[in-house]
């Protein structure tokens, strides 16, 4: 436990001294709690629909104005906040680990599962992933889990891709072949020595994509293939605006800030932390 | 023009800047060039919703075709330009009912078809008319000529229409919007034709067609009617009302549909040398109920929903308080819209609580409304959920791509019409009730009955509203029909919309009571230079 928090301090020390790391630190820090505690800082029922009071401007009762439907911006703003980290967060963990185990049988298997898997992979990643998410909406409808399965399915052949190459870069290595030698399960080299090697870029990895996964669930809301109303989501925020963008601009910058914010955060924040675990780039500052 | 500060810093307004790079870009693109200051003077530029499809009559598949075709062929009859269902002669000099079922008319002489096709005869009336009901054409349209046995010829202009049996709709829906064809010219294309047509007759004559661009139109120099207004005439095919605001913006139309809730924001800044137009739609939004489906086989609950939901803040949300709640299917302006409906617009939160306890309905009950992902809709379905969320009914709407949206209730296209249980439904209506309201009989489940709605008396009257030409009789036939279809709980009538158009102050525009455009009706507002 404490080489792990070791680990962790020196990890956080290095990041202290980026400043740009520090910033997208802060800011997926506080876009995270933003989301978690989305319902108590509310300050309207995001689902509340008040004509009347249609395309505000903000106001102290509404410090981001109002929707098309009276509704209070800033609520569905962070109400689509928790939309957007959970579509992010289950579609990440389920691809990554799929990716992973899928990638590793690929890069260690024999030379049959390895074309086979990469054609799969390569097939799946051949479908542009808007066409795939209309055919999967027009068969299902449009749900929240139908965006993560979207995601999910084109995502799992990219992690997949990198960590079977990963491995077979690691698998004629000299103490993988000893360990063989040694008369070591496959799964026990690859759960010991293959995955440990692989991990750290990997996560790096997932935390930038996190940008992209949030940016794909609110395109896929945009074009009305998201979540379902009146679920808010930054997404149909956007959408929202650009329709009623003659009458009030706030909803379409309301529902833009977050995404600019996201990207910049995990992007600056996952860049420093590539930096810091690649020992490679560790000085440069630079991504290769 | 831009204009130049004391500094010498050169200013430039948004619409100039707009107007600018939209030259630039067409330019660019080597589109446009001409289009762009002639604007002005002897062109009219207009957008359609569409583009075009099919302008061969029997063919049409949307209202964007019927806006052409109505400037290029001519009719029988015509709608009047003055925004109303009146109709008044066109081709024919004359034009009586002898009977029921017999039209009598005769032509007027030396109508000249273009492309070299002669003068129009009775003999190409009967063509016209004979070839949308022929079989082995199998025409989509063939529905509109109705009871429509065939066409005698008296002589080189004069015939008769022959019905099998009483049709009341038979004026509106077909001697006033079916164009008369040339026979040769048609046949020698070979029986049909799609956008580019062999011949035209009316006030213009098509030009040129660009897919999913433009359709120009230009003055027949053989029409002996009143002077066509305008030299040429470009429908531009935009189908994103922002797009079309912006390009009025840019100066590059000079009349537009543009969308509701842009009405109230351009009021405020209009365009210069331009004013919007309020007319109302004969588009019918309505909420339906799946009375088939287990959960909303209780009339009770469905006519809970029906008092759930209020309907007047749906249109105000919806149309930004242009539009006015529907009284029915038939909209106003048209025999048979009733002048008020069973179940007050506003709504009764209370009476639908009672209706559900009545019921047994154990609550929250937990609904399904399909809706296609127009904005428009989802905006109106948003506020019927929120209605609804109030008496404990708690809606999960699902959106569909409108191709998607079209199939579900749809027998052919499989099961999925068992799922059904609310849904948001509009179509546009015609220039006659019955339009309005054959979806809705007994054979049409499984079609375009989603409701799977039956009523023999409904079914009855339909037929014989369709039969009578006693005008009174038929006002009373659909009045009672819409209300057989509020009795029956399976429909919540929301609006039948609005269409704002945009139009410049140069331009004298016409239009149909149902937003149609009457490309022929537009005229300069003040004498072409």
């Amino acid at each position: 436990m404490s080489t792990r928090f070791g680990f962790l301090k020196e990890v956080f020390a290095s990041l202290r001294k980026d400043p740009l790391g520090m910033t997208g630190l802060v800011i997926v820090v506080l876009v995270l709690l933003a989301s978690v505690f989305a319902s108590q800082l509310a300050p309207h029922d995001p689902l509340d629909v008040d004509v009347h009071n249609r395309l505000q401007s903000p106001s102290w009762q509404h410090w981001l104005g109002t929707d098309q439907l009276g509704r209070d911006v800033l609520s569905r703003v962070l109400l689509g906040g928790r939309v957007a980290l959970k579509v992010a967060l289950v579609a990440i963990s389920v691809s990554l680990s799929a990716g992973l185990l899928l990638g590793m049988m690929a890069g260690f298997g024999p030379a049959w599962l390895d074309r086979l898997l990469v054609t799969c992979f390569d097939t799946l990643r051949s479908f542009p992933t808007i066409m795939f998410a209309l055919a999967i909406v027009a068969l299902t409808g449009p749900s929240l889990n139908t965006v993560i399965g979207v995601i999910i399915i084109t995502s799992i052949p990219v992690y997949a891709r990198i960590v079977r190459t990963q491995t077979q870069a690691l698998r004629d290595q000299d103490y993988i072949l000893a360990e063989r030698a040694m008369g070591a399960s496959t799964a026990r080299i690859l759960g010991h020595h293959v995955l440990p090697n692989i991990a750290a870029p990997l996560l790096i990895l997932a935390s930038m994509d996190v940008p992209a996964v949030v940016a794909m669930e609110a395109g896929l809301s945009f074009l009305g293939l998201g979540v379902s109303p009146p679920t808010p989501s930054w997404g149909s925020i956007l959408n929202d605006g650009y329709s009623y963008l003659r009458n009030s601009p706030w909803p379409i910058i309301a529902g833009g800030i977050p995404l600019i914010l996201v990207t910049l955060g995990f992007t600056f924040f996952g860049e420093s932390l590539r930096d810091i675990l690649d020992p490679k780039l560790r000085g440069k500052g630079e991504a290769s | 023009m831009g204009t130049k500060k004391k500094s010498g810093a050169y200013k430039i307004g948004r619409r100039e800047f707009l107007h600018r790079s939209t030259l630039a870009g067409l330019a660019i693109a080597g589109g446009l060039p001409k289009v762009s200051w002639a604007v002005r003077g002897d062109q009219l530029h207009i957008r359609n919703y569409v583009d075009i499809a099919s302008l061969d009559p029997p063919f049409t598949l949307s209202g964007a075709d019927g806006i052409v075709g109505r400037a290029i062929f001519r009719n029988l009859l015509q709608f009047k330009t003055d925004g109303s269902w009146d109709t008044e002669l066109d081709a024919a000099e004359y034009f009586e009912a002898v009977d029921d079922t017999h039209y009598a008319f005769r032509l007027k002489r030396g109508q000249m078809f273009s492309n070299g096709f002669g003068e129009m005869t009775a003999d190409d009336v009967k063509f016209s008319y004979e070839r949308v009901i022929d079989p082995d054409l199998n025409a989509i349209n063939a529905p509109d000529m109705g009871t429509l046995s065939h066409v005698e010829i008296h002589d080189r202009y004069s015939g008769t229409i022959v019905l099998k049996s009483p049709y009341a709709a038979f004026v509106p829906i077909a001697a006033a919007s079916y164009g008369i064809l040339s026979r040769e010219a048609v046949t020698s294309v070979g029986g049909r034709f799609s956008v580019r047509p062999p011949c035209c007759s009316g006030p213009y004559l098509f030009r040129d067609w660009q897919a999913k661009r433009k359709t120009v139109l230009e003055r027949n120099p053989l029409w002996d009617g009143p002077e066509a207004a305008f030299a040429e005439i470009h429908v531009y095919a935009i189908s994103d009302a922002k797009a079309a605001e912006t390009a009025f913006e840019a100066g590059q139309l000079d009349c537009a549909e543009i969308s509701v809730e842009s009405v109230e924001p351009f009021q405020k800044d209009m365009p210069p040398d331009s004013n919007i137009e309020i007319h109302p739609s004969g588009r019918n939004f309505w909420l339906g109920m799946n009375q088939s489906n287990p959960a909303l086989t209780d009339l009770r609950v469905r006519r809970a929903i029906q008092y759930a939901v209020d309907v007047e803040a749906v249109v105000e949300a919806t149309w930004f308080g242009l539009a006015r709640p529907a009284m029915g299917p038939i909209p106003r302006g048209m025999i048979g819209c009733r002048d008020r409906t069973l179940i007050p617009a506003k709504g009764d939160a209370d009476k639908a609580r009672s209706l559900l306890e009545e019921a047994g309905v154990e609550l929250p009950l937990r609904l399904r409304l399909d809706v296609n992902s127009d904005s428009l809709e989802l905006t109106a379905v948003q506020v019927i959920q929120w209605s609804l969320k109030k008496v404990g009914i708690h809606v999960d709407i699902h959106t569909q791509e409108n191709s998607t949206f079209l199939s579900i209730g749809q027998e052919e296209y499989g099961d999925q019409w068992q799922d059904i249980q609310l849904f948001f439904q509009s179509f546009i209506g015609g220039a006659d009730p019955y339009y309005s309201l054959v979806w809705f009989i007994s054979d049409q489940i499984g079609q375009w009955n989603w409701e799977r709605f039956s009523n023999e008396e409904f079914d009855r009257l339909n037929g014989q509203a369709l039969a009578t030409t006693d005008e009174a009789e038929r006002d009373r036939m659909y009045q009672r029909m819409q209300d057989i279809m509020e009795e029956s709980g399976c429909y919540r009538f929301i609006s039948n919309g609005v269409m704002p158009q945009i139009v410049r102050n140069s331009v004298k525009p016409a239009f149909r009571p149902d937003g149609y455009a009457i490309l022929h009706g537009f005229r300069p507002a003040k004498p072409v230079s």
